[in-house]
Formats: structure tokens, C-alpha cells, sequence
């Protein structure tokens, strides 16, 4: 073959290539990376329902990736933003988006709602309040939806009822009662009333429920550090010497599981981890966080976020969380996964109803999405967590008093806003 | 050439100036790959952290604040605590790790039965990943399903809280012996001991390989003739052995200080990875929060950069600092074989 030929047949070839090359381009689907934090069988779930998407939406393919726990996503994040190289999507827990909105990183999701391929006034209508609440900050001073709601779990009362009915006890309804029982079931050494690990999630339950505040109207002082604040930490000391265990991170579950505490208050979600080692041992009995002079229970999310692309991707972007967000996926996701509906539609949907009839916790997260409060969404907010809740283990391990944690506490809050502001 | 004497004269040698030029750059060119290495992954960011330490820098740069973050942490009282919990971590891991790793060298030096599966054994926790280390240790010292307090309660015995306690060693010390131990002089929580521990466990095993790399060094002549003088093993320990082996001391120390005063892995693993009740990482009660860990919460989880950064080069002072005041001080009593022959 003469060199002619072989250069002819090399351009041939090239010219080919950017021919085919080009028309696979064309027709190739708009890929989206999704980083989330599901793990194990939550993570099937969504990865099932994301195959369904894709099936369902030839143009897009969203690509599911598996990224670790909320700060291991976080971290994940902060470097693919340094890199320039965001994900187009990602699961943003609250405690950090707050950071993705003060650095300008994020496509606020309301600017979607009013567009050609929008929400409908009954899609609006049809979003649980609290879940749109979650999903809000405050952005250059208007209240805006940056984010997608996607998972809703909050606080409720979990309870021996074996051990209440041996004791003719009622379930508590205020904390007032609660106190009651604690002392009323506390066996030394052998059986506590309350399995608690010390955070912040009591403290501000407590203080909501009796009408007081974390902060003031401009977010510039702490205003826990009041009469009701005071009372609040007072009557932690009192529960604690009338029988509760304190535990770390997760072990109250244990504790609850083997009998040796009868109430505990946590997510909605921790029911299925229970009920996965309980056994045939008790029935787990759910109920609504007791009340103050009012009702309040903390609810927390994750949400999706879009991160800064360009027109097509953001919009490709906005079709999948469009459709994630629909009555048949949110009631599919909220089944398998324990968190609760993000519409209301959803109650109604045949696989949440049947769940509903057996599941006492779905009825009583429905009962509690109505008074349910987010924690803070600010960026400063998980300082001013963590400050709090060292004051709130320092009163708990008798290591401070109520005063002195709180004083300790509003301290480190004023200097942190102050920082911050 | 010929000269009148018939010798050939040797021409005087003159290089071309490239070649001139190639010969003096010679060196610099040898060490070129390794200092761009060093450069780019090393100096290089060092000089961009302290760069970004006078920004207020979130996730992306901010404005140029000057030496305002570092006025800010120095003005924290938590970076003091952060400081101090350092401090006692490496006081209370850096020293054991050097006795028990010459103590276990010696043992092995020694023949006996087995040796070899010995010195894998010591050697194991070294290469095992630190996190997973973390996990299994954190089990063994839960306060409700650990295996340490299943022992005591068996045994009949109060269970200590481990990781859940942030009273001071010695205030427990002297609860325990009913004496009062005055404020200021608590010791460093029994949580952060526990880590201690761990951390002990899991590097004695590299101090041991190294020290018996030293052992190995030392002329089997200087043991035969203290036996023919009549020392005991004592007196060849302390006169011979611990003297020789004092560079491999001083290398171990400064790497040890070095390594202490960056662990963290074992620290946040073991303290519930930020999930330890406080809600936030060096639980309980901040007790377990050593520097490294501050500078991480503030970067990492309130995005804080460039206050996180100011940490980090101060830290890197004072590592800096402890580094040479160990060469300085410990140098001088380094005792190198053949030296003075």
C-alpha cells in the first residue's frame, strides 16, 4: 500500500470518528451526578427509583453516587467546590446548606416554581408546610425555597408499654408527667425511667414548649439564657436524679430494647432500628413528644440541592427532582425508608394508608408535622450546637450548674453571632 | 604540540560555556525532581495556608482581614483547651510508646522460643487501618456493652464511664484515694487516656522495630566483654544499650511528638466521629478535643477556612518549635556509636 493510501485512509478514518463521534454527542443523555448519603437498603431504594427516572427520561441519565454520612458528603463537597468541579445534584443535610447558600454555590430551587415546566398551584398547595419550611433560608432577606425536600423525620417519645401498665401508668402527655413517670419506674441500678443521651434536641423542645427562645428577633444575641431557659436546665438536673440513664450516642436504643429504661425520645426513624433488634420482647409504643404550656417537637430533613451549571443540566436537573418529588415516588421513597411524606397527597396513597393502619408512628408523625419546628438553618447555627450542648452534658453530668452551663453557654453564642455577623 | 624538549604538552582545557554552565547547574538539576516534589506538596502549601489564614475564606476566598483570625483563636479559650488536650495526649502516649518499645526490643533481642511470631504479633496493630482500630476499641470500652466494664461488673466492680467520662485522671486518682486534687491540676480526662492507650497499643509496635533495627547494630564484642567483666544485665542495659541506642531514642521521640501532635483519626473515630452526644466532635465535653481536631471542626464543619488555617500554621509553629528544643536539648546527651575512637 503506498503512502498515499495510508494517509487517505488515516483522514478517511478521522473525518469518520468526528462524524459518528459527534452524532453519539448529540444524541447522548444529559448526565447528572447525584452525590447522596443513603446507605445500605435506603440506598437500593433510591437507586431503584433513579433507574425508574432514567427509564422514564431518555434525554437524562442521573447517576447515582454514594458519598458516606452527612459530614462525609459535606467534605466532599467543600473539596468539589474548591476543585470548581461541583456535583450537579446533590443530598444536602440543613447544617450545611446553610454554608452551600452563604457561598453563593447553589441554584435556589423557587426559581424553578414559576417557570414553563413549574409547580401548579395544587402541587404548591399540596407540599406539607413544615418540609417547605426546612427547605428555606433567608436569602438577601426574602424567605426562599434553595433547597428540595426530600426526607422529613422528627422527634418523638418512645416507650415501654408493658412497663407502663404494670406500673398503672399513663403514656405522658406533658413533661410535667413525664418527670412522673421517670421517677415512678426508676429501680436503682436495675431499671431507669429515661435512656437519654444529652443534646441539644431536649433543651429545645423544653425550651419551645415553654415558651422561650433560642435567639432574639435579630439573631444577634443568644436569649436562652432567661428565666425559661434556667427552668428548663433545672428540671433536666431533676430527670436526671429521678432515674435517667444517660447514655451515649445510640445506646439508649439499647437500653430501651433490654428493658432496663422505659422512655426515650429520638427521631421517628430510629423505630425501624428498634424494631429490628426488639424481637418478640415488647410492642414499641410511639407517641407525640409530651408538651409545655405548648406543643413543640424539632423535625429535621435532608433536601436536594442543584449546584451552580449551566441552563441545560440546572433544568434536567429540576425535571428529576420534579419528578422525585411526585405523590407516587415520595409515597414509594417514605415507605421503604420510615421518613415521613413531603405532601400531603401522599397520606392517601394506597402503600402509605395500608402503613398507616399498622404503623402507630406514621399516625403520630402526621399528628406532629402540625407544631413541628426546625432546629436554626443559619450558618453559625452548628457552633452554637455544639455550645449548647456541652452546657446541656455539663448539667446532665452534674459537672455544672444550671447557671453556670447556661451563662457558659450564651457566652459562647454571643461571640459566635458576633463573628459571624 | 611538541615542545623543544620533545614532550607533548598537554593543551589546557577549555569547556565550551554551555558545557561550563551544564556542569555548575549539574547539582541543582540532580536535586531538581525531589525539590519540585518538595516544593509543590509541602512548602508550596504551607505558604498558600498562611496565605489564606489573613482571608476570611469560607468555601471560596473571601476579603483580607490580616492577622485578624489569628487575634480570634488566640482569644479563644477552646484553642487553649485544644492546646493542653494535646499536650496531654502526647504526654501521656509519646513517653510509654518509647519505654515499652525498648522494653519489648530487649525482650526480643533475646533468643527465644518463637521470636519471630513475636515480633509480627507487636508489630500487627502498626499496620492495622486506624479507623477500624478505632471502631473495635470504642466497643471494647462501651460503657454499656464493652467487654472491659462486662469484666468489672462481673468481678463486682464499679464500671468506669471510659470515653463518656471527662472528669481528670488524677481528680479520679484522688476520688480513689480520698484525696482532693486541687483546680488546675485535674490531668487530662479519662476519655482521652483511653485514647492514649489505644494509641499506645497500636504504635508500640513500630517503636519496636525500630529499636531492634538499633539493637542489631550494636558489636556483639561490647556484650562479651561487659560478661567478662562481671556486669549484670542491668548494668549492660543502662551502660551499653540504652546509650547506643540513643539516636534511635531521639529519632522516635521527635517522630513521636510529631505524630502525637497530628492524631486524629483515632480521636474522632473514637469519639462518636462528631455524633458522640455533644454534637460535636471531641466529646465529652470538649475533654477529647486535641488541636488538630479544633482546626478540622472549624474547616471542615463550619467552614471556617481561613480561621481553621490560622490554626494550622500555629500549629505548625509549635511543632516547629518542639522539634528543635528536642534536637537542641536531647542532642547533646546522643551518644553515637564510634564517635571519639
Amino acid at each position: 500500500m503506498s503512502k498515499k493510501s495510508i494517509v487517505l485512509i488515516g483522514i478517511l478514518s478521522l473525518l469518520l470518528t468526528a462524524f459518528f463521534g459527534a452524532a453519539a454527542a448529540a444524541d447522548s443523555p444529559t448526565v447528572l451526578r447525584l452525590w447522596h448519603l443513603q446507605a445500605g437498603p435506603l440506598g437500593t431504594a433510591l437507586e431503584e427509583l433513579v433507574e425508574d427516572f432514567n427509564s422514564q427520561h431518555p434525554g437524562i441519565e442521573v447517576r447515582p453516587e454514594f458519598m458516606g454520612d452527612a459530614t462525609a458528603l459535606h467534605q466532599k463537597i467543600m473539596a468539589a467546590i474548591a476543585a470548581n468541579d461541583p456535583p450537579e445534584l446533590a443530598q444536602v443535610a440543613e447544617t450545611y446548606a446553610a454554608n452551600y447558600i452563604a457561598e453563593d454555590v447553589l441554584l435556589p430551587i423557587e426559581n424553578f416554581f414559576d417557570g414553563p415546566n413549574g409547580l401548579s398551584a395544587e402541587d404548591r398547595a399540596d407540599l406539607v408546610p413544615t418540609a417547605l419550611k426546612i427547605a428555606t433560608y433567608d436569602l438577601e432577606g426574602r424567605d426562599t425555597v434553595v433547597v428540595w425536600p426530600f426526607n422529613i423525620s422528627l422527634e418523638v417519645m418512645f416507650y415501654n408499654p408493658e412497663m407502663l401498665a404494670e406500673a398503672g401508668l399513663a403514656v405522658p402527655s406533658t413533661w410535667d408527667e413525664f418527670n412522673d413517670v421517670v421517677r415512678s419506674l426508676h429501680l436503682d441500678n436495675e431499671r431507669w425511667g429515661y435512656a437519654w443521651t444529652p443534646d441539644v434536641v431536649l433543651f429545645i423542645n423544653l425550651l419551645r414548649s415553654h415558651g422561650g427562645r433560642l435567639f432574639n428577633d435579630d439573631l444577634s444575641e443568644a436569649a436562652f439564657n432567661d428565666e425559661i431557659g434556667l427552668e428548663v436546665m433545672n428540671y433536666l438536673v431533676e430527670l436526671v436524679d429521678n432515674g435517667t440513664m444517660i447514655t451515649n450516642g445510640f445506646d439508649w436504643q439499647f437500653e430501651l430494647i433490654n428493658e432496663r429504661a422505659a422512655l426515650a425520645t429520638n427521631t421517628i426513624v430510629s423505630k425501624a432500628y428498634i424494631e429490628a433488634d426488639l424481637g418478640d420482647r415488647f410492642e414499641l409504643g410511639v407517641a407525640p413528644i409530651p408538651a409545655g404550656s405548648k406543643r413543640s417537637a424539632v423535625v429535621w430533613g435532608s433536601a436536594f440541592g442543584i449546584f451552580q451549571v449551566d441552563d441545560e443540566k440546572s433544568r434536567a436537573a429540576w425535571e428529576f427532582l420534579k419528578w422525585i418529588g411526585k405523590t407516587e415516588q415520595v409515597a414509594r421513597w417514605s415507605a421503604v425508608s420510615g421518613y415521613l411524606p413531603t405532601r400531603y397527597s401522599a397520606f392517601e396513597d394506597p402503600l402509605i394508608k395500608e402503613q398507616m393502619e399498622v404503623n402507630a408512628a406514621l399516625r403520630v408523625g402526621l399528628e406532629t408535622l402540625e407544631f413541628a419546628q426546625p432546629e436554626p438553618n443559619f450558618v453559625a447555627w452548628p457552633q452554637i450546637r455544639s455550645a449548647i450542648s456541652n452546657a446541656v452534658n455539663a448539667v446532665a453530668l452534674g459537672l455544672m450548674t444550671p447557671e453556670q452551663a447556661l451563662r457558659d453557654a450564651a457566652q459562647k453564642t454571643n461571640r459566635i453571632l458576633l463573628m459571624a455577623n | 604540540m611538541q615542545n623543544n624538549a620533545g614532550v607533548k604538552r598537554r593543551e589546557a582545557f577549555h569547556p565550551s560555556p554551555f558545557k561550563a554552565a551544564l556542569d555548575k547547574a549539574r547539582p541543582y538539576l540532580y536535586l531538581a525532581p525531589a525539590a519540585l516534589i518538595l516544593f509543590t506538596f509541602h512548602l508550596f502549601p504551607i505558604v498558600y495556608g498562611g496565605f489564606i489564614s489573613l482571608h476570611q475564606w469560607g468555601l471560596k476566598p473571601g476579603k483580607m482581614v490580616g492577622l485578624q483570625n489569628y487575634k480570634l483563636i488566640l482569644a479563644d479559650a477552646e484553642w487553649w483547651d485544644s492546646l493542653l488536650n494535646t499536650f496531654y495526649y502526647v504526654l501521656t502516649t509519646v513517653p510509654l510508646e518509647l519505654g515499652l518499645g525498648m522494653l519489648f526490643a530487649v525482650l526480643l533481642f533475646g533468643k527465644i522460643k518463637g521470636r519471630n511470631l513475636y515480633r509480627l504479633s507487636y508489630f500487627a496493630p502498626y499496620i492495622t487501618p486506624l479507623a477500624a482500630i478505632g471502631v473495635v476499641w470504642g466497643w471494647v470500652f462501651n460503657y454499656n456493652t464493652g467487654i472491659i466494664n462486662g469484666v468489672i461488673r462481673m468481678l463486682g466492680g464499679s464500671a468506669p464511664r471510659w470515653l463518656l467520662e471527662p472528669t481528670g485522671i488524677l481528680t479520679l486518682l484522688g476520688r480513689f484515694l480520698g484525696v482532693k486534687i486541687p483546680f488546675g491540676l485535674e490531668g487530662p480526662s479519662l476519655a482521652l487516656v483511653t485514647i492514649s492507650i489505644v494509641t499506645v497499643w497500636h504504635y508500640v509496635g513500630f517503636h519496636t522495630v525500630i529499636y531492634l533495627g538499633g539493637l542489631t547494630q550494636i558489636p556483639k564484642e561490647l556484650f562479651e566483654a561487659a560478661k567478662i567483666d562481671g556486669a549484670n544485665s542491668f548494668r549492660v542495659f543502662r551502660h551499653i544499650i540504652l546509650p547506643i541506642l540513643s539516636p534511635t531514642t531521639l529519632f522516635l521521640s521527635v517522630v513521636g511528638t510529631i505524630g502525637a501532635f497530628q492524631s486524629i483519626t483515632l480521636i474522632y473515630v473514637m469519639t462518636g466521629m462528631g455524633w458522640g452526644g455533644a454534637g460535636a466532635s471531641g466529646h465529652p465535653l470538649g475533654t477529647t478535643r486535641v488541636a488538630l481536631l479544633y482546626i478540622f471542626e472549624y474547616f471542615f464543619t463550619y467552614t471556617q477556612t481561613g480561621y481553621a488555617m490560622a490554626g494550622a500554621i500555629l500549629l505548625f509553629f509549635i511543632i516547629l518549635f518542639l522539634s528543635l528544643l528536642q534536637m537542641k536539648v536531647a542532642g547533646r546527651r546522643v551518644f553515637y556509636l564510634g564517635e571519639g575512637d
